[in-house]
């Protein structure tokens, strides 16, 4: 099979990743639930997301680490492992918003057994609002050639 | 119930209680929630299904295998493999989690922000165990949604044989919406 995979040697500070972007449906906010097994209702009984202070239904903790993930491993590939990652959860995620991922290299590094380390900034930007502010750390294999 | 016009319509098992009385709870630890189900590649599949993910990780089990050594599942679904049935024959547990546990006024949670540190791949097969423990209480606050606390609480997730495979750091906003 051959991987697109990006190797940490060609990896340089302040790279921007390429932007990912997903339309947020009601089908994949439940599809999300369904499969996620995160049954608070402010994620799937939009009577309680109103009491909450909220326009509706809103996607969670977990989409929004899979949304960071996907930012970074669609563009570095599936043998990148993930080592760290801190969200803030600043704004929603409704169905019907269209949501993107913006990435920034941000540390190109060693860490103490010789692995090849990469820092990011990543933001998932709803509209003009960034909902969500992440920074990760990942794993990436070296280049053999 | 210690605060009468809380109501816990969240399904987590909130209790009720003063800030006071939250603050003695800092420093315990739940019990362990185990997970019901091993990790599986049909869920990881519904997963990725739901989020888009097109990782050859989690779809194809020969590149899995050759690369890692088996089928993994994504980091952003870790709490899944701890999170109970809704629905059970003998009645449904509720997942004890501090933000939940600790009596505080707040009935509405919200989650603010998470921190993972992963230390190793999450592998089909393997039963998920998760404890949680309560780190700190804010004095009370009012942000858009309401007034209530923000509760910081420190997560391990364990396999069965006792590998740390995850520890996360999670603050939470327990409050009263400000339109009630």
């Amino acid at each position: 099979m051959n991987v697109h995979q990006i190797c940490w040697n060609d990896v340089v500070e302040g790279m921007d990743l390429p932007v990912m972007s997903v339309d947020v449906t009601y089908k994949m906010a439940i599809l999300h639930v369904a499969g996620g097994w995160d049954y608070m209702p402010g994620h799937h009984e939009p009577d309680y997301a109103r009491r909450q202070g909220l326009k509706t239904i809103f996607l969670n903790t977990l989409f929004h680490q899979s949304m960071v993930d996907r930012t970074v491993t669609d563009w570095a590939g599936p043998l990148t492992f993930l080592m760290r990652r801190k969200i803030a959860m600043r704004g929603q995620i409704y169905p019907g918003d269209t949501i993107r991922g913006l990435g920034k290299v941000t540390k190109v590094w060693r860490g103490p057994h010789g692995e090849g380390r990469v820092d990011l900034d990543v933001v998932i930007r709803n509209g003009e609002e960034d909902v969500c502010v992440a920074d990760c750390t990942v794993r990436l294999p070296d280049r053999l050639v | 119930m210690s605060d009468g016009a809380s109501v816990d319509e969240s399904g987590l098992g909130l209790a009720f209680g003063t800030y006071e009385q939250a603050l003695t709870w800092i420093g315990r630890t739940t019990q362990a929630n185990i997970g019901e189900v091993p990790v599986n590649a049909p869920m990881i599949q519904l997963y990725c299904s739901a989020v888009q993910d097109a990782n050859p990780a989690y779809w194809d089990k020969d590149f899995a295998a050759q690369h890692w050594g088996g089928a993994i599942a994504p980091p952003g679904m870790l709490q899944t493999w701890t999170i109970p049935m809704q629905w059970r024959p003998e009645g449904r547990r509720t997942i004890a989690v501090m933000a939940a546990l600790v009596p505080l006024p707040g009935d509405k949670p919200i989650n603010v922000s998470t921190e993972f540190e992963y230390f190793e791949p999450v592998r089909e097969g393997m039963i998920v165990t998760m404890t949680d423990r309560l780190e700190a209480i804010s004095p009370e606050k009012t942000t858009r949604v309401g007034t209530g606390h923000f509760i910081t609480s420190v997560s391990e997730y364990h396999d069965q044989h006792g590998t740390l495979l995850a520890r996360a750091t999670n603050v939470l906003f327990r409050y009263k919406a400000t339109d009630q």
